[in-house]
């Protein structure tokens, strides 16, 4: 309601004009809007909470935009954007997907040619598969259809935040990278506080079975966020496409020169 | 002029639909949305949706749905959904490469029953177009806040969260916004009013 204006005649003449322009009767929207709504929590979201997080094993609502997943946002690459990750730069993003410790976030900033190959992520360390398993509080999924990885890594703090299973070329594998990489999973608890932030993203719904999961087709920007909440921009890299999934509390995410199908494949060996 | 909004219990109040709606509740959503859609319709009209207004105001109170984990449960609700449409609106024109004005103009027809208000009697029909069109000139930012300060009756603290400035700017642009009016409208009405 608007405060008392000052009684000058001017002001009152706005809000009389006000009452005169040409408004066409209200929309009716209520039915539109409860079907997007309930459309969205079926396809596997959840009702806002009211802690603004969710409890353990509920994931977040799947999408925030169901349009976003259609906007086809152009695939930017947007670098600037994580040298200044101030928060009106974070305002600027206009739309966020956020799914189990991961957000994309659709960005139309400047592009910038961003770095490729793979920054290390905080306190990265190199260690046995049982190792990792013994030290992070969640369940280390391991394909059955890549075989034994190559090189196990752990990263941020104990228990480890992240836990990466690297996968070098091989029979059965897509390509390695200038790296010498294959295939690289990161898991982590699915229900932290996001861990990765992507840019620029275009996304794709792709459930695993039941399980739920996201297919980034295209290259794009991936950050870091470490316990505080900061962003590491040291680990900020070009991710190739990627298939996100989560197994019970763990999520996985996989990047590698893969098909669509073959990184379903690759997933649905993780699935009990 | 008074209003009652204590029309029996049946009607939820903003805060406990919210805090329903947070629940997963669509019938105390579905409440919000039945009240807001109006002034988010008129909203979204007059910051220029033009024909987009309805999709505007769909996709809007989605979001706000969406956002209400992060929606201080004290606040006040109707400004903080205004504020989405506010931004939905304007990102039509930024997603269209458009700068498009804002759509202001008069009702073709009078309602006989405002035509009835005296107060309204007072202001004839020349000195409302001549007052719109000196509005029309304004600079764009002058319109906005004009616009939320006046024709969708915000206060002035309401007006700097729905467009997303700073109070202190909302104040300032608006007294130069009035004194620009002003200045045009002390200009013989002959030589500025549109044909019409």
């Amino acid at each position: 309601m608007p405060e008392r204006l000052t009684g000058d005649q001017l002001e009152r003449e706005l809000v009389e004009l006000g009452k005169r322009l040409d408004v066409p009767a209200p929309p009716q929207v209520a039915a539109a809007v409860r079907q997007r709504i309930a459309s969205q929590i079926e396809a596997g979201g959840t009702p806002p909470m009211p802690s603004g997080r969710p409890g353990p094993g509920q994931p977040r609502a799947w999408w925030r935009n169901p349009r976003l997943l259609q906007a086809a946002a152009a695939v930017l690459l947007v670098f600037a954007a994580l040298l200044a990750l101030s928060p009106q730069v974070r305002a600027a993003v206009r739309d966020v997907l956020r799914f189990a410790g991961i957000e994309i976030h659709e960005e139309s900033a400047p592009v910038r040619p961003t770095p490729t190959g793979y920054p290390a992520l905080p306190g990265e360390r190199i260690v046995t598969l049982a190792e990792a398993q013994a030290q992070a509080d969640f369940a280390i999924r391991v394909p059955a259809g890549l075989g034994t990885p190559d090189e196990v890594r752990v990263a941020d703090g104990e228990p480890p935040r992240v836990v990466s299973l690297i996968y070098r070329a091989g029979p059965g594998r897509p390509a390695a990278d200038s790296s010498g990489i294959a295939i690289r999973i990161d898991e982590f608890a699915g229900t932290l506080s996001p861990v990765y932030e992507k840019y620029g993203a275009e996304v794709v719904r792709t459930p695993i079975d039941s399980s739920p999961g996201i297919w980034v087709p295209r290259p794009h920007v991936l950050l870091y966020v470490d316990r505080s909440g900061s962003f590491r921009e040291e680990a900020a890299r070009m991710s190739a496409q990627t298939l996100i999934w989560q197994v019970g509390a763990t999520t996985l995410r996989m990047e590698g020169d893969f098909t669509k199908d073959e990184a379903i494949g690759i997933a649905r060996s993780t699935l009990p | 002029m008074w209003r009652s909004h204590a029309a029996g219990g049946a009607r939820t109040d903003d805060a406990t639909a919210v805090a329903r709606a947070r629940e997963g509740d669509l019938d105390a959503y579905g409440e919000l949305v039945g009240r807001y859609t109006a002034a988010a319709h008129r909203t979204a009209v007059l910051l220029g949706a033009g024909d987009d207004a309805e999709d505007v105001v769909q996709e809007a109170f989605v979001k706000a749905f969406n956002g209400l984990a992060s929606f201080r449960a004290d606040a006040p609700f109707r400004p903080w959904l205004l504020q989405i449409v506010a931004n939905e609106a304007m990102n039509l024109h930024r997603g269209r490469r458009r700068r498009a004005g804002l759509q202001l103009r008069l009702a073709a027809y009078d309602d006989p029953a405002r035509a009835a208000d005296p107060a309204e009697e007072a202001i004839g029909d020349d000195r409302r177009r001549a007052l719109l069109h000196a509005v029309r000139q304004l600079a764009r930012k002058d319109q906005l806040v004009i616009t939320c300060r006046y024709f969708l009756e915000l206060s002035e603290a309401e007006t700097a969260q729905v467009l997303g400035w700073p109070a202190g700017s909302v104040k300032s642009r608006l007294s130069r916004a009035l004194g620009r009016l002003r200045e045009r409208l002390a200009v013989p009405l002959g030589e500025e009013v549109p044909g019409a």
